[in-house]
Order: structure tokens, then sequence, then C-alpha cells
């Protein structure tokens, strides 16, 4: 008797295509980064340079470039990274707000300090985008790239120290949203840059990364049950 | 009457007799050959036999629509711990069933290009879409809440916020409109495939893809039922050996066809155990009884016979068979088996007569039988219920079947001698000696003891007696076929329930304004947990007052753009642009019309029921899933009258519950009518004796039901009709019976064959078929006992 209809299945995935009116229109500095395929021997050199631990934490710097906007969009903030617990973006100035992306859930944390938890489990759809980040930290704070090649086609440039590694989402909703990304570091990684459409860009800046294991405080913002931690 | 005995008759007539059943055999065969050709067949649907349920008009399009949408669908759930692994076997199985489109029809997992439908269906109507949060924040002029949740997407690298959708929507209204079309979802889609992300205790996750087909047959078609589960495992099987060594995949399947399945292998399986034990019992105890194969080839050939007229009566009249008819109605072997046994036993007291005089021995007790059980089995016939006309015409003509072949065949076909064998009927002189001494008047307080015994059970058993309607307990799948359709019900997010709620309208609009008005009950009863979720229409297609509604609140943001534009920071050049815009959509609706006909809205049109020349009312259907609780639901549905919640299953079990009592009354009917009619040839007295056999059966075997705690069903009642004709039997033929021993003799046999032969299916698995043993277990078991007194009544007071 009792039958399955998954019919709003398809209703989730809405919030991907909102990109969809875009043409494709990419800022052309980086075709020939694009034009290298990765291949395994350089990555697996790549991974062995950037292995750097269980954890990390530093400073971020992020410069929003979008053609709607009168002037870039610039915040500050620190990163806190740990294998077993996952990512927490956390947004200082202009002003503050978080994101705190483990397992199982999705913290949103907003200009009050409010934590909204919601299950990862819940919301797979709307969360895909959100969950690249920590899948992207693992990659390259931990050296896994492997990972990587499941959810990206991989490119690599590299002159002397300086390296850069392309990634294009190979799932087509994904990639819609998010076209191209670029990692960029000598020793360490230096800025994460997000392409989209219409010459719309993002860059992120890492400073004073740290393999410092985290303050008993900063593991608070993996708690999905502790309201508030101290800001 | 006619019940008089028809004279020993020459050989002449004995050859002519027989020649009549033989052209009567063949003229039932030839008919039942050229039904079979013509297209009768075989139906196995559970709901088939079923009555006919006349729902009003609405209702039953409604109901047609959800089941076409539910039937005959599988869905499979391929769960690996890469996630990559479980999309590329998913699509491989896509590939795999796609292969044969005679099998599987409409296979699939997510689909991109419906998506992208969906978005470029609704982005133009953003203006007249909001959700409820929305609408309070600009009713209550709380733009600033609304800026302040926009600005935090444009500083979100990993969010939506784009130029492109800021220039056409700068507070980013729209995607909000979209989540709240799709609250919670527990499934993705990556690359074109369903996947579902679980955590187990240690943290591991699992991913699971999701694969959805339709069977092109239906489920319960044994056919089709095989080559589609053919081509699953097959194709499962190419799934596996593709994988990488050490790579584990968890198949998990649901879908009726699975249950159908399973009910199909566990009625193999038992038709091959149970009926063996049967077949071999029946076997040795005929062997034991006669030393001769004869009687049970004779008997063979009086059931073939008896089964033959029933089937070929059944199609004749119903143009085809219900697989359950035939298990029911096989039953009547048992009482088909009775001529022969009454007939051998008789040949056996008198071993020098022909066959000819035994046949007219026991003519009177047979016809007799043979005219009560008919007419009581037509009494039957007269309910509207297609199963229980089944089984009546059934029972009826395989009676007459088997009662002409003893008539008229065996005089010349059963004619050959037995070896004298007098132990058989010694011992059962022996126990109906031992019965007489117990009956006499002197024994009174061992009569006593018995008497109260069996009113003490009865009584007691009656007052435990409880019945069980619910057509779901008839179904019992294995634990395994349950367990895995759970699991994948947890994967999206609770499934969809047979019930749904049903709500009309004089026209599209109403329909439309009723749905919303219903919005916030069913947010409640999800809050509640009373359900786990409702596909609501007018989430998707609004009314045309709350667009306008939504369209005038929205003219609050594009009459002041050019302030807000300035507060958030973005380019002023964009705001002559987004007052076009919004101008521009004033006369833009969304229609019920357009919207159904978009490729957005064919996935809801099954559950918009447009007005037509039967029906003038519009109706839409709400989709329940997880119920929790019916009767909250019911209740709280149950202020208007416009809104109904369809409960199929209920009423089935409704049905189900009405033609139980209605069965028991007609049991009782039964046994009036057989008072009648024996009163006739015994006289009023006697005639209550012997009706008292089947009778009493009746009443113990109840009383023994409730004792063990099987809750009364349909099926309980239907086999005690089949008690009520086996005991009508016995007691008729020891009520004729001079010469008790050769009757006690065939009781005992007959007895025994039809205990190996259904008191066996008391061990099925299957409920409603073990339900049907246990009771013709009890009841047969309490005839045998009770009948052997009607013979030392008969004599002592006639």
């Amino acid at each position: 008797m009792a039958s399955l209809l998954p019919r709003t299945c398809l209703i989730g995935v809405l919030l991907f295509s909102l990109s969809l009116f875009s043409h494709a229109n990419q800022s052309p500095s980086y075709d020939a980064l694009f034009s290298q395929n990765a291949d395994n021997a350089q990555l697996q050199t790549l991974a062995q340079r950037l292995n750097s631990g269980e954890t990390a934490q530093g400073s971020f710097t992020q410069y929003r470039y979008l053609k709607v906007l009168k002037k870039p969009l610039v915040s500050h903030g620190q990163f806190l990274f740990q294998n077993q617990q996952g990512l927490a973006w956390l947004q200082t100035r202009p002003f503050a707000s978080g994101l705190v992306l483990t397992q199982g859930a999705l913290i949103q944390i907003d200009s009050d300090g409010n934590r909204q938890v919601s299950q990862a489990q819940n919301n797979q759809q709307a969360n895909a985008l959100a969950q690249m980040m920590p899948t992207l930290m693992n990659g390259l704070l931990q050296g896994e790239i492997a990972p990587l090649t499941s959810q990206f086609s991989l490119f690599l440039l590299q002159e002397g120290q300086q390296w850069q590694l392309g990634l294009v989402p190979l799932d087509p909703l994904i990639k819609q949203a998010m076209p191209k990304l670029v990692l960029q570091g000598e020793q360490q990684l230096q800025q994460l840059i997000l392409l989209g459409h219409n010459g719309d860009r993002s860059e992120i800046h890492f400073e004073q990364i740290t393999n410092q294991p985290l303050t008993e405080q900063q593991l608070n913002y993996f708690s999905s049950v502790t309201p508030k931690p101290a800001q | 009457m006619m019940i008089k005995g028809s004279n020993p008759a020459g050989q002449g007539s004995i050859k002519r007799k027989a020649m009549i059943w033989f052209a009567l055999v063949f003229c039932a065969f030839m008919l039942g050959a050229y039904q079979l050709n013509q297209g009768a067949k075989i139906q196995s649907d559970i709901l088939a036999m079923l009555p006919e349920i006349h729902e009003e008009a609405l209702t039953q399009v409604a109901l047609e629509r959800v089941e076409s949408q539910l039937a005959d669908r599988v869905y499979i759930a391929l769960q690996a711990s890469s996630e990559a692994q479980a999309i590329d076997s998913a699509q491989l199985l896509l590939t795999q069933l796609r292969t044969d489109k005679n099998v599987f029809t409409d296979v699939k997992s997510g689909d991109i290009d419906s998506v992208r439908a969906l978005n470029q269906f609704y982005f133009p109507h953003r203006f007249s879409l909001l959700t409820a949060n929305q609408q309070t924040l600009i009713e209550n002029k709380q733009l600033a809440r609304l800026e302040a949740n926009a600005l935090a997407q444009l500083y979100n690298a990993f969010g939506y916020a784009n130029s492109e959708l800021i220039s056409q929507d700068p507070l980013l209204l729209y995607p909000d409109t979209l989540k709240a079309m799709a609250p919670t979802q527990k499934v993705k889609v990556a690359q074109g495939i369903l996947v579902s992300t679980t955590h187990n205790d240690l943290g591991q996750s699992y991913y699971s893809a999701i694969v959805m087909a339709k069977g092109v047959g239906s489920a319960f078609n044994p056919q089709s039922q095989q080559q589609q589960i053919n081509k699953l495992t097959e194709s499962i099987a190419v799934v596996r050996a593709q994988l990488p060594t050490g790579v584990e995949l968890k198949v998990l399947k649901a879908g009726a066809l699975f249950h159908a399945s399973a009910a199909t292998l566990q009625a193999k399986k038992e038709v091959s155990s149970l009926g063996l034990a049967s077949l071999i019992g029946v076997i040795a105890l005929v062997w034991w009884a006669f030393r001769s194969m004869m009687p049970l080839l004779i008997a063979s050939l009086t059931i073939a016979t008896s089964l033959l007229f029933a089937v070929v009566a059944t199609l004749s009249l119903f143009g085809e068979l219900h697989l359950l008819t035939l298990v029911f109605g096989t039953s009547l072997i048992g009482i088909a088996i009775d001529f022969s046994f009454h007939f051998y036993c008789e040949r056996l007291e008198q071993a020098d007569s022909s066959a000819s005089v035994a046949v007219t021995k026991v003519f009177p007790a047979a016809t007799l039988a043979l005219i009560t059980t008919v007419l009581a089995y037509s009494a039957i016939g007269m309910t509207p219920f297609p199963g229980m006309q089944q089984v009546a015409i059934f029972c009826a003509a395989g009676l007459i079947g088997a009662y002409i072949t003893l008539v008229l065949a065996y005089p010349f076909i059963a004619n050959s001698r037995l070896p004298h064998r007098p132990l058989p009927l010694r011992l059962a002189q022996q126990y109906l000696d031992k019965i007489a001494v117990l009956s006499q008047q002197g024994n009174t307080s061992w009569w006593r003891t018995g008497l109260l015994g069996i009113a003490l059970v009865t009584a007691l058993g009656l007052s435990q007696l409880q019945t069980d309607d619910d057509i779901r307990n008839l179904q019992q799948s294995p634990n395994d076929v349950v367990s895995q359709e759970a699991q994948l019900r947890l994967l999206l997010s609770g499934g969809t329930d047979n019930q749904f709620i049903l709500v009309r309208a004089p026209n599209a609009q109403a329909l439309l304004q009723q749905l919303e008005a219903i919005k916030p009950t069913l947010n409640k009863l999800t809050q509640d947990g009373v359900i786990g979720n409702a596909i609501n229409l007018a989430n998707y297609l609004p009314s045309q007052t709350t667009q306008a509604t939504n369209y005038r609140l929205q003219g609050e943001i594009y009459h002041n753009i050019d302030h807000i534009l300035a507060k958030m920071g973005l380019a002023p050049e964009l705001a002559s642009d987004l007052r076009q815009q919004y101008q521009q959509a004033a006369a833009l609706t969304i229609t019920p019309e357009a919207f159904f006909n978009s490729p957005a809205g064919q996935l809801f049109s099954p559950l918009w029921l447009p007005a037509s020349n039967q029906e003038r009312d519009f109706g839409a259907i709400v989709l329940l899933g997880g119920i929790s609780n019916i009767d909250t639901l019911q209740q709280a549905l149950a202020t208007t009258s416009s809104v109904q919640l369809v409960d199929k299953v209920a009423d089935i079990s409704h049905v189900m519950a009405k033609y139980r009592s209605l069965t028991l009354w007609l049991l009782l009917l039964s046994l009036l009518i057989a008072w009648g009619i024996f009163s006739m040839r015994f006289g009023v007295r006697l005639a209550l004796y012997v009706t008292a056999v089947p009778a009493t059966s009746a009443l113990l075997t109840l009383g023994l039901l409730g004792l063990f705690g099987s809750g009364l069903t349909l099926f309980h009642a239907l086999a005690l009709i089949l008690v009520f004709g086996i005991g009508v039997d016995y007691s008729l033929f020891f009520a004729e019976a001079k010469q008790g021993r050769a009757v006690m003799m065939a009781v005992f046999m007959s007895a025994c064959s039809t205990l190996l032969a259904f008191g066996l299916l008391a061990f099925s698995q299957t409920p409603a078929i073990h339900y049907f043993g246990l009771t013709l277990l009890l009841g047969i078991g309490c005839t045998f006992l009770l009948s052997p007194f009607v013979h030392n009544f008969i004599r002592t007071h006639k």
C-alpha cells in the first residue's frame, strides 16, 4: 500500500538555477590557467607542499567586485578549521556574521549574534554551495587533493614557488552558480578567487595562517547547542 | 420433493447415465476452453475482490488520479560511502532500466531540465510572489530588515547574490519565495541524480542516489511482476559488476512491486510445502482405509469435475476468476470428497452389492446436502460483493459437479470391487458405541458437564472476541521489505501516503483561495507532527487576490527604489530599469491554465481537477505524507464541507467490516433455511438436532477464536460458511443412516482429508489464508466431534 513520492524534490533545486539568466563572460586573465590540465604527479607534489596538519586558522580579507555595486564590498574576519569539526567562517567587519559548517549541520550567525542551526540533511540542495568551502579547505590545508578530483576538473600552473590551481565544478548546477575558482599561493595558500558571470568576482586573501590548535572557546563555535559564543 | 431415492437400474440405464455425465463434462470443458481463449483471466489483485466502493464523482476522479500516480512505481536507493560512486552507479542503473521499454517507463532521477523550466516560469512573476514573512515585513514598514538580509547575502562570496539577480531583484526576495516552496529538502540533485546524504552513528557520511521507475504492467499481474523483478535484479547485478573491488553498495527498494513479489514467493513456498504434506496425508489415509487406490482415483475424478464446473460457471458469470476465490473455493473439495467417501464406505459395508446400490443408499443424504448448501450459498451470492458472489457461485457449481458425478457416473465407473477390509468399520462402530454410552439418558452427569463445558468455553470466548477489519493487517510483508521501504521514506522526507485531502469550490479562483485558507491548518498539523508534509497547490499557484496583494506590497519597494539602492550601496543607474520592470509586470499574473500547461506546472497537473461535463465543481488534491494520527487530522479538517479527507484504506476496511457482519447474519439465515428444509423431511424437532451440529460448531469456533485472540475478519466469516456446509453434510448423513458405522468412517475420512487439505492453511504466513485455515481447523474439528451425536438422537427419538 505504501508509496513514496518525492514530488517537491525538484523545487529545492531551484535555488541553484538563479544564475541561469547569465551569459558566460569570463575575466580573461585566467585563460592560460584553464588550458593547463593538472596531472596527478603535479597534484601530488602540491599536496605534499601544502599539508599542514589537522588545524589551521588565520584571518582573511574579502573583496566582492559586483557590476551592480558602486564600490567593492570589503570585509574582514577570521577562519577556523579543524579536520574533525569543520570550518568556521567568522566575519568581524563591517558587521559581525558567521557561517559554521560541520558534518551534519550548518550554523548561521547573524549580526545580533543569533545562531540559526539547520541540519545539513534537511536542505542539502541549498547548502551544497556552502558545503564547497570545507571540501576546498580540507583539500588545500590538509593536502588532500583526491577528494577534489571527484567534484572538480583541475588545472595547474606553476612558476617557481608560485602556483595557481584552477577548479571547474563537475556538477552542472554548481557550475552554473559558480563557473570557475582559482586558488593561488606559494608555501601556503594565499588567495581564493571565485569567478562568476558578467565579470562578477570575489577575492579572498588569507593572512597569518598558522597550525595552532584551536582553543576551547574557538571550538565552541562548532557546537550546535551552545548559544551565542563570544564574538 | 425429489428426495426419495432412485431405483437400482439396469446396465443400459447405467451406461446411458454415464454418457450423459461425459457429455456434460465435455460441454463444460469446451465452454471453459472457449472462455480462456476469449481472454478470461485469473485475477490476483486483492482489491478487485472487494466490493466496489461508490464514491462521489469528484472523489472518484481524485482517487484514480492519485492511484495512477502512485501505482506501479518503484524506488531504488543506491547507498555508498562515496558520493561519486553512488552517482555513477545510479547513472548506470538508469541506463540499464531504460534498455527495455516494455518493462519500465518513466525511469528517472533528478532532472535538471525541469528545474530550469520551473525557474523560467516563476522568475517573470517575481513581483507577484512573496513569502508570508516578507508580506508581514512590508505591511509593517520594516523594509530595513529586508535590506539587511540582502546585504548579508551580498557579502557572502558563497551565496547566490550576483549582479544579474540584483539588477532584477535588489532585495533578493525571489530566492526566499523559492525556498518557501520547498521548506525542507533532504535530497539534492547532483549531476542529474537525486542524492540524499545521511550520517551513521560514527559520523561517517553515506550517499544514497535515488532512481525511480514506473512498471509497465501491474505489480499484481504475475507475468509483469516477474519481468520487472528480473529486469531489476539483472540491472543491479550489472551495476555491482562495474564496482571497483572493495567498494560496498547497499541497495534499498520500495514500491508495491516488492510487496506483491514477496507475497507471490510466500504463496509458492506454502503451496509446495503445505500442498505436499496434505497430498501425502490424504493418500496414506485412503490406502489405510480401503487398501486400494481406486477410491482415491474416483475421488480425484470427482474433485476434478467439481472444479471444472466451478471454474467454468464462475468464468461464465464474471469473466474472470479471482485467485482468492480459487484458494477459498477449493475448500469445497472438502465437501466434494465427502460424496466419494460416503459412497465407498457404503460399498465397504455391503461388499457384495453393485455401485448402483451404494449410490442409492447415499442418494437421499447427498441430495438433501446439495439442496441445502446450494441454497445457503445462493443467499451469500445475493450480497453486492464481487468476491463473495464468486465464492458462492464457485462453491455451488462445484457441488453440483460433484453431485452429478456421484449420481450419473459412479454406477458405471466405480463398480470395481474393493478388497475385504472390516477393520475401519469395526473401529467406527466402537467409536459410535462409546458415543451411544455417553449420550444415554442415564449418563446425565457427564452430559451436563459436557454441555456446560461447551457453553462456558463459548460464552467466555465470545465475550473476548474482537473484530479486526483493518485491511492493512491483512498484508504483512516480510520485515526486510518493510524496513527497506521505511529507510527510503526517511531519505525522501516521508514520502506520500494513500490518504489525501480533496478541496472543492465552484470555480478555479475560489478553489485557490480555499487552498490558501487551509494553509495555516496544514502548517499547524505539520508543526504538531500530525503529518510529515503536505503538497498544497496554493504554495505554487497563488490566487489572483494574493498575487494582486503581493504586487501592491512590492510597490512600497519600487516606489522608493532610489533610496533603497543608495542605502545598499548599489548603482543608482539600476533604478529606472527596475521601476520599468515593476510597471510592466502589473498585468502579468500566474493563471491556472498557464501554470499547468507550462513545463513547470505539468509536475503538479495531476493534483488539479477542473470542472467537466460530469462535475460542476473544481477540485484540488493535497497530497499528505508521514501521517501519524489520522483521527486528529480528520478532526482538524472537519470544519468545512468543501475540504474532505479521502481515506480509501479506511473506506475499504469499513466495507470489510460491513460484509463480515453481513456474512455472519447470512450464516444465521442459512441455518434457518437448512432447518426449514430439514423440517420437511425429519419433522421440526429432529431437524433442530440436525441443525444444532453446524450451529453449535459455528458458535464454539467463534468462542475458540475469541480465546486465541484472533481478531474476527471477513475471512474468518467466509470460512465459517464452509464449516456450515460441511457441518450440514456430516449431520445429514448421520441422520439418514440406518447403519451408522459406514457414515462414521466416511465422516472420519472426510474430516481428516479436509483438515489435511485446509486445516494446514492455519500454518500459512499470509494472514487472510491463516485466518481461513484456522477457522476451518477449529470448525471442522468441532463438527467432527459433535456430528455422531445426531445419529444417536435420531435413533432414540425417531
